[in-house]
């Protein structure tokens, strides 16, 4: 199952229809889909605008493959669900946020390489057919993360 | 009259508050750092006690600056929640509520800190700028972005 996800807020039609237009011509694939506030009616993924945390668990848990924005839940829940990710930034010029800082965040991906970054919604169906060549998500190491651990813990305990 | 919470004596008592979303899925990245202490956590709506199951959680009305009124009602319900949990360390990985509960919690003798979302990559947001002026430790979770008279850098989530 793919699990698609763009957060809860701002709609990222972009990316879903990608998705669903790939799985339309893939009966065999399933897929699942939260959408944000967003107008668009998938024909192949079932979606929803929300999904409350335990849904999203569940979801995460069963699926395959992640499809998400470039934002940090996503991607959190990615790694920690040691799921197979295709990442693609929103754009602010195509109206998808108030800004790029989500370009940056994917370029970050791009250069550590634990996952896949699609720079457009052709990329994205490229990646779909080449998703067994995905690596599951490992985030840049979990050094980067103890190590900001510790140094909270001790300063909690100064 | 205290309440009845079962801890020992020398737990630290942690407020740990942050948005739902990415920057919630941050902050339960980090609770290590709290580990042994007794923690309470913070966001928005009453679903995302779901992810904290064993700890307090409250629930506080989402608050920006272009919100006046709301920013008004999430001050009186942190207020309420500090009166209750008396924090000696008030901990946020953003964003608008996170900021007035360091900012709130300082008034009530809280130790705080930030811990700036992974997310900005490019620059600290604006949350994370005006947090400088109000935690006593102040961190960013990119090196390129840690400075002598900005945030420190020790490592990151992702």
């Amino acid at each position: 199952m793919i699990f698609v996800t763009v957060g809860t807020q701002l709609p990222f039609d972009r990316l879903v229809r990608a998705v669903d237009s790939w799985l339309l011509v893939r009966p065999g694939e399933r897929g699942f889909a939260q959408v944000g506030k967003s107008e668009l009616r998938p024909l192949a993924l079932t979606a929803r605008p929300s999904l409350s945390p335990r849904e999203y668990e569940a979801m995460c848990r069963a699926s395959d493959l992640i499809v998400a924005h470039a934002g940090i839940g996503s991607l959190l829940s990615a790694i920690r669900h040691r799921k197979r990710l295709i990442v693609m930034a929103r754009s602010a010029a195509h109206g998808e946020h108030r800004n790029d800082h989500q370009r940056a965040t994917a370029e970050r991906i791009r250069a550590s390489g634990w996952a896949a970054v699609a720079e457009d919604e052709f990329d994205l169906r490229r990646w779909l057919d080449a998703r067994d060549s995905i690596p599951v998500a490992t985030g840049s190491g979990s050094d980067r993360l103890s190590s900001l651990v510790h140094e909270l813990r001790s300063w909690i305990h100064a | 009259m205290e309440s009845t919470r079962i801890s020992s004596p020398s737990a630290r008592r942690v407020l740990a508050v942050a948005s739902p979303g990415g920057h919630f899925e941050q902050l339960q990245l980090l609770a290590d750092a709290w580990e042994g202490c007794e923690v309470a956590y913070v966001s928005v709506g009453e679903e995302m006690s779901e992810l904290v199951s064993g700890a307090r959680y409250y629930s506080v009305p989402d608050s920006s600056r272009h919100q006046p009124l709301q920013m008004l009602r999430g001050v009186v319900r942190l207020v309420a929640i500090l009166r209750r949990e008396r924090p000696e360390i008030v901990v946020s990985t953003g964003a608008a509520p996170g900021l007035l509960a360091l900012a709130l919690g300082r008034l009530f003798g809280a130790r705080t800190a930030w811990i700036d979302s992974v997310a900005n990559v490019e620059r600290l947001s604006l949350s994370g700028r005006l947090a400088g002026r109000l935690a006593h430790l102040w961190m960013t979770q990119w090196e390129h972005l840690e400075s002598h008279r900005g945030p420190r850098f020790a490592g990151g989530v992702l």
